[in-house]
């Protein structure tokens, strides 16, 4: 008979207290400032990777509630990324909010309950349990994308996110439910024996739900079939709101097909890499090629992250042991730079209705705010893989991963395009530093706080030095890319 | 008959007559619980709630309820995916462990009783994270629907208006 038992509650001792101060907030929201609630939010951040690491460090891994989550080293690292994003995007945006007088007490609860639900995904070892955080995520994310609803653009994009994101979910639940008809559970763990047990004369259904459910993954992560509300939601949500949905989904996203991939597909893994290639060679070449002829900042932003999701799919196709560890180092140090990137963002303010806008708002950067603009070129040419910078190492293991897997072609094509993409992102640093601005008057200036000067600081910092502290991060990488490659 | 007739009252109740007799297999199925929540559920508050807006919208009298080639078209496309599914169950292929997890309510045990034990149970996280979706969904209702007594004022001062002299055109009123 069932028993529940302590330890059980303590491996999801985070998502606990997330969801407990989401509900503390809603109730204090009635009667509290709401800076109020972005303290409480930014403390429950704090609790919440302390109960992380506290129940890590007691050896609570394994298989909890039945088999319906795993807590591993991998979802360890997991937790810890979705952590880092969620509390970076959001102690970034609380200054730009209330500017904008868009913060509000739902806001801080809805921040923790998406990223409730991303640690519940992460956690997950069941596509029921899967489908409960990836739709508690989704959700909250919906809301805030809407939250400035009077602006016409924001709500064409929410409605546009909130759809294409449905479909999404449909994909899922078709995927789940051809897998559950092949397996007659919905546990990965059961899902995986019995791929492994049939392996000779496997059905077209599992292939099928295979298919479906990688393409629902690939929605949330944007790679290029399914990455058409990318562009208007970037463009046209609130710059805070973007900063939270390019960071914190897309790394829970990568880790999730991941932890799918390499757990109960793994018997079907010369079935998927060429469904993956191909996702990531039209990534790739889509996404850099249009991010080079847009003029407007965070579109370029958006199809940027498409390219770069085209890389990460590469590193997944490239198999086991090094992929994986490629892909956690690509996808956390891409989570640092993001959140540099869009910190700057938000610093920049302009008189002009709409704040920064095009590409060429950002010309004489470097005469108006010179640290702004030096953080900003930082970022650049890290992303862009300029050898000093993060930024560089993580595509040289990645690319390295994919040598080793015996992907030549996609390997060169990946360092052909990197080539291309190194040209967009030299071009901003082109435009902040050696474009002259025509009028001189500044319309436009940077406001810093405290809590994004700390956050971007550090962001600046990993960019800069990462080659000189990177060992006990790729110790930790290492022992998660071990876990989750089973 | 739901599609077929032409009173939108009598339609909803040949659709209350589908839910009922879909009720009546999940009974046979000995699903009971299945059965009495799709009454209470669809028949008890989605049928009412559509007879009240039939209701309140009055007589619509649609002459021609589906022109012909429209009918055929969601036909055929419903012929093709119920194909499609026979051909699936008939050559669906389980694997050969699904069949021990073949859930099933043993003889003694309730039907309700069965499920709850599951969903309080085995089921604990997914049940409790989806109250918190639910949750998600009315804040989110909230947020987004809620208008605060100054934001109207706000909103149209933001929007292009046209004065209208109303004493004019009061006078122009009175001259005709």
């Amino acid at each position: 008979m069932f028993e529940l038992y302590p330890p059980d509650f303590l491996r999801i001792l985070p998502e606990l207290i997330l969801s407990g101060m989401a509900l503390f907030i809603l109730t204090m929201g009635a009667v509290k400032k709401a800076e109020f609630c972005g303290h409480i939010t930014t403390l429950s951040f704090l609790l919440a990777g302390g109960a992380l690491f506290l129940s890590h460090k007691m050896g609570k891994a394994g298989i909890g509630f039945e088999g319906q989550i795993l807590e591993d080293d991998f979802s360890y690292v997991g937790k810890i990324l979705i952590l880092i994003a969620s509390y970076g995007a959001f102690s970034l945006s609380v200054f730009p909010l209330i500017r904008e007088k868009l913060l509000s007490f739902e806001y801080a609860a809805l921040t923790l309950l998406a990223t409730t639900g991303m640690l519940l995904m992460m956690g997950a070892n069941d596509f029921i349990n899967l489908f409960v955080g990836l739709e508690m995520q989704g959700l909250s994310l919906y809301v805030l994308a809407a939250l400035n609803r009077h602006e016409t653009k924001t709500a064409e994009a929410a409605l546009k996110y909130f759809i294409l994101g449905a479909l999404g979910t449909v994909f899922y639940l078709y995927g789940a439910g051809f897998l559950y008809g092949f397996s007659g559970s919905t546990n990965f763990g059961v899902l995986a024996a019995a791929i492994h047990m049939d392996a000779s004369s496997l059905p077209l259904g599992l292939y099928v739900g295979t298919l479906l459910i990688v393409s629902a993954l690939c929605f949330k992560i944007a790679a290029v079939p399914f990455h058409m509300w990318t562009p208007d939601v970037y463009e046209g949500c609130p710059t805070p709101v973007v900063t939270f949905i390019a960071t914190a989904p897309k790394v829970v996203g990568v880790l999730v097909l991941l932890r799918l991939l390499f757990y109960p597909f793994m018997a079907v893994y010369a079935q998927w890499v060429p469904l993956l290639l191909a996702l990531s060679l039209v990534s790739m070449v889509v996404g850099t090629f249009a991010a080079l002829v847009q003029t407007n900042l965070k579109r370029f932003l958006a199809y940027s992250t498409i390219g770069q999701m085209g890389y990460v799919l590469l590193g997944i196709a490239s198999g086991p042991q090094e992929g994986i560890q490629a892909v956690l180092m690509y996808i956390s140090l891409y989570l640092v730079m993001v959140l540099g990137v869009f910190g700057c963002v938000l610093c920049l303010q302009s008189k002009k209705v709409g704040g920064i806008q095009t590409l060429e708002d950002l010309s004489g950067l470097s005469k108006f705010h010179p640290r702004l603009a030096f953080l900003l070129a930082l970022f650049m040419f890290s992303l862009a893989g300029i050898p000093p910078f993060a930024g560089f190492f993580s595509k040289f293991y990645l690319l390295k991963a994919a040598i080793s897997a015996e992907l030549y072609f996609f390997a060169t094509l990946g360092i052909l395009i990197s080539v291309v993409a190194a040209a967009y992102y030299l071009r901003i640093i082109k435009i902040m530093y050696f474009d002259k601005r025509d009028e001189l008057t500044s319309d436009f200036y940077g406001v810093l706080s405290s809590q994004a000067v700390i956050v971007m600081g550090l962001c600046g910092g990993i960019s800069l030095f990462f080659c000189l502290f990177s060992d006990p991060f790729f110790k930790l990488i290492h022992h998660a890319a071990v876990v989750c490659a089973g | 008959m739901v599609i077929r007739s032409t009173q939108t009252v009598y339609s909803v109740f040949f659709l209350i007559f589908a839910f009922l007799n879909a009720a009546g297999l999940l009974i046979m199925l000995h699903a009971e619980f299945l059965a009495f929540i799709l009454l209470i559920v669809y028949v008890g508050a989605v049928a009412v709630l559509f007879l009240f807006v039939v209701m309140m919208l009055g007589e619509t009298q649609t002459k021609t309820p589906l022109s012909r080639r429209y009918a055929c078209a969601v036909g055929g496309v419903c012929l093709f995916l119920l194909t499609a599914l026979g051909i699936m169950v008939v050559r669906w292929k389980t694997s050969s462990e699904a069949l021990i997890f073949g859930f099933s309510p043993t003889v003694d045990m309730k039907n309700t009783e069965a499920l709850g034990n599951l969903l309080y149970t085995h089921y604990l996280i997914p049940f409790q994270g989806v109250g918190l979706i639910l949750l998600i969904a009315m804040i989110g209702a909230i947020v987004l629907t809620l208008r605060h007594r100054r934001k109207p004022l706000q909103l149209l001062s933001n929007e292009p208006m046209r004065l209208v002299d109303l004493r004019s055109s009061s006078m122009k009123e009175e001259a005709r």
